[in-house]
């Protein structure tokens, strides 16, 4: 009887051991299905007509944000009749981008955009994750002209009908950048024409490089319908500036030290080595004394 | 209390005569954590700098904090000794030496920390060959090499009548060239009233000396942060209030120097309560002192609520650092305050137990300055990374810090087998004839 209660306690206790163990688990895949997985999509066509599909993914939950590295993403183009444009896998940060061959023939709905969409399987028991974007391919010239002495920004909007006619891209607002060091610089806006969808604005100087180049940047941003589309043209409009590096050689006395700076320091330090160095006279005085009661010893 | 030359050589001398098998045991141990440090240094020259905590928003961590915090000591220990010796106080004797043994050991051990934070040791000749009067790196540099000169030539003046002392002690058991070195140092220094007279008047030139240099030495240190445009450094109240945090933490130090000497070599009878007491009354005012200057640097930046400022702010009044700035700038003001101002719990461990204390909550002070304020730069580097915006102290970083700690305590060890821990010249008596040569 005795033993059979022993052996009940110990069956308990194991049984009690593997419970634990089983709810751990539990939780530790509960923690992990709790994590809701992002994926964003954006369009951008650069200067040199490259367009760039960019996919960012993460994983969150509460305030931890993770990007999922190496996960695999399926671009497509076109909804009903889907073409398969690349597949990429993300780098550490949760990125990955695809360059759209420009060869190819994108499928495009009645109003001439093109859907793209980007594709995330997942693990095994996770739900698909997709992201689109519509957009309505345009190309934009910039011409830089000087006309009556005054400095012309100007910017035409363009895009291809249905049938293969160029049509211009109206009423669209422009932002006009200058590149800098870190960011880019707003010098203007310009809305683009009813009519003609062409656009100009004033060039005001500003500082350029050693020899005035200045890289000018006509750009709309996130738009609904055309994402973000870029032109830009270097020209030598900036103001020459020139950095003389040779007389600033570094010294300790240089001239770009204010001189209260110099002369504060040299009270400083005199003031002290002169202590010190009576200090050493006055040691020097201890030893010669100390050798003269030695030699009378 | 004056004493009998010979009778405290006798006290004396097994100190350095003699070492125990549990002080080879003490310095065994800290030896092998000074090891660990050196492993930690091998890690971080061979991986770089990405083994620590810092990143590129905060570039500075524990190493600049310990930094701070073993100059701070060693200037305390300087003006503490500075002071007690040019006012002529009479408890000085016993405690003097351990100041300046503080003051010069943490002068050799803080700046080792800043080359622990360059990343670029090579160019560390840079600072010499091309240095640039406006630039306070460049005033902290001539500033603490005059610093460390004073405080060496300061240190060896109080030395040399003790020198002479165990030059001429015949009983000591001590090798030859221990002898003859003692010798050498000890300048042919015999006492005579010429002698007597030039030392003294030698150690109150430099007792004044080494005051002003801390001082300065310490503002140039605090100035590094208070012209930098960041938050919670720009402040013209730093120079003061880093002079202050340091003579407060290097009194705390120097009681618990105090206490653990007292401890290890029975020097009851010349470290007394009274000597706690005095130096814990010192304690007490620099710890009002802190306390009002703290309350004066953080009162002017809450109520101004510049943007930056508010955001640090809240981080140490409400959030990431609020237990840590109770902790540092709470406890470490109150506790001191309460133990000696209230006299049921002025004793000799209560006393210790609020210098360290004081040294704990110092060294978190210290980190308080340095690390929340790099968390929250004004101008964010673009595209930042959210682990460039923390700090966290990594096991290169600890194997450091116990390291630098290990040496501290190492070299103390190896300065008490050297000279006698307690200055035998400010302890005796003077004989009538030294003290009535002086009077003619």
């Amino acid at each position: 009887m005795k033993s059979n209660r022993i052996s009940t306690i110990i069956v308990l206790l194991i049984s009690m051991l593997f419970v634990q163990a089983f709810s751990y688990a539990q939780e530790d895949e509960a923690e992990y299905d709790g994590y809701i997985t992002k994926l964003s999509l954006s369009y951008i066509k650069n200067t040199n007509n490259v367009k760039t599909l960019r996919c960012v993914i993460t994983a969150k939950k509460g305030e931890i944000n993770l990007p999922l590295e190496n996960a695999e993403l399926k671009f497509y183009a076109g909804n009903e009749q889907s073409l398969l444009l690349g597949v990429q896998k993300t780098n550490n940060e949760g990125f990955a981008s695809l360059d759209i061959n420009n060869e190819l023939k994108l499928p495009q709905d009645d109003s001439g955009a093109v859907l793209y969409r980007v594709e995330y399987k997942g693990l095994e028991n996770s739900k698909d994750v997709t992201a689109e974007v519509s957009v309505v391919d345009i190309n934009l010239e910039l011409s830089l002209e000087e006309i009556d002495s005054v400095k012309t920004i100007t910017v035409k909007g363009t895009r291809i009908g249905k049938n293969g006619e160029i049509l211009p891209v109206k009423g669209q607002d422009l932002t006009i950048y200058v590149k800098r060091l870190y960011t880019n610089l707003k010098i203007g806006e310009i809305n683009l024409s009813e009519d003609e969808g062409i656009g100009s604005t004033e060039f005001k100087s500003i500082p350029g490089d050693s020899v005035g180049n200045i890289l000018i940047i006509a750009k709309i941003e996130d738009n609904e319908l055309y994402a973000t589309v870029e032109k830009s043209k270097e020209i030598k409009w900036g103001s020459i500036v020139s950095y003389d590096r040779t007389s600033k050689k570094r010294e300790l006395w240089t001239n770009e030290a204010p001189i209260w700076m110099a002369i504060t320091l040299a009270i400083f330090l005199l003031g002290v080595w002169y202590h010190l160095v009576r200090v050493f006279i006055k040691m020097r005085k201890i030893k010669k004394l100390g050798e003269q009661i030695e030699g009378v010893a | 209390m004056e004493y009998d030359s010979s009778k405290l050589m006798r006290e004396f001398a097994p100190q350095i005569e003699k070492t125990s098998k549990s002080w080879y045991l003490v310095f065994a141990t800290l030896l092998a954590f000074f090891l660990f440090g050196i492993f930690g240094l091998y890690t971080q020259i061979t991986k770089g700098h990405v083994v620590t905590g810092m990143r590129d928003n905060v570039v500075w961590g524990v190493y600049i904090v310990n930094f701070i915090f073993f100059m701070g000591m060693s200037y305390a220990g300087a003006l503490i000794s500075g002071i007690l010796y040019l006012f002529k106080s009479s408890w000085r004797g016993p405690v003097i030496r351990m100041a300046e043994l503080i003051t010069i050991i943490s002068l050799f051990i803080g700046p080792v920390f800043i080359l622990f934070c360059i990343g670029r040791l090579d160019r560390l000749y840079y600072l010499i060959l091309f240095p640039r009067i406006q630039s306070p790196i460049t005033w902290d540099v001539i500033a603490i090499s005059t610093d460390l000169i004073g405080c060496i030539i300061f240190l060896y003046l109080s030395f040399i009548e003790d020198f002479a002392k165990l030059r001429d002690y015949k009983e000591l058991q001590l090798p030859k060239w221990r002898k003859r070195l003692y010798k050498y140092l000890a300048l042919g220094y015999q006492e005579t009233p010429w002698q007597y007279k030039i030392i003294s008047h030698t150690k109150n030139i430099m007792a004044a000396m080494v005051i002003a240099i801390a001082i300065i030495v310490y503002s140039v240190l605090a100035w590094i942060f208070g012209v930098t445009l960041q938050p919670g450094w720009h402040s013209t109240i730093f120079g003061p209030y880093f002079v202050i945090a340091a003579v407060y933490s290097g009194t705390g130090m120097l009681i618990v120097v105090m206490w653990i000497f007292r401890k290890v070599y029975k020097l009851e009878e010349y470290i007394t309560e009274k000597h706690f007491v005095n130096v814990g009354v010192l304690l007490l005012i620099l710890a009002a002192f802190f306390g009002y200057f703290t309350f004066s640097d953080y009162l002017t930046k809450w109520y101004g609520s510049i943007k930056m400022d508010k955001v640090l702010i809240d981080k140490l009044f409400t959030s990431e650092y609020y237990y840590m700035f109770i902790a540092s700038n709470y406890l470490g003001v109150l506790v001191p305050i309460i133990v000696v101002g209230i006299k049921k719990f002025r004793t000799i461990t209560n006393i210790t137990i609020a210098g360290l204390i004081t040294v704990v909550s110092l060294w978190f002070n210290r980190y308080l300055i340095v690390v929340p304020t790099l968390e929250t730069p004004y101008f964010p580097i673009q595209d930042v990374r959210s682990e460039w915006l923390s700090y966290s102290v990594t096991w290169v970083e600890m194997s450091l810090i116990l390291a630098g700690i290990s040496v501290f305590c190492m070299l103390f060890m190896l300065a008490s087998k050297f000279v006698p821990i307690i200055s035998i010249s400010e302890m005796e008596k003077h004989t009538g004839e030294t003290r009535g040569l002086m009077r003619d």
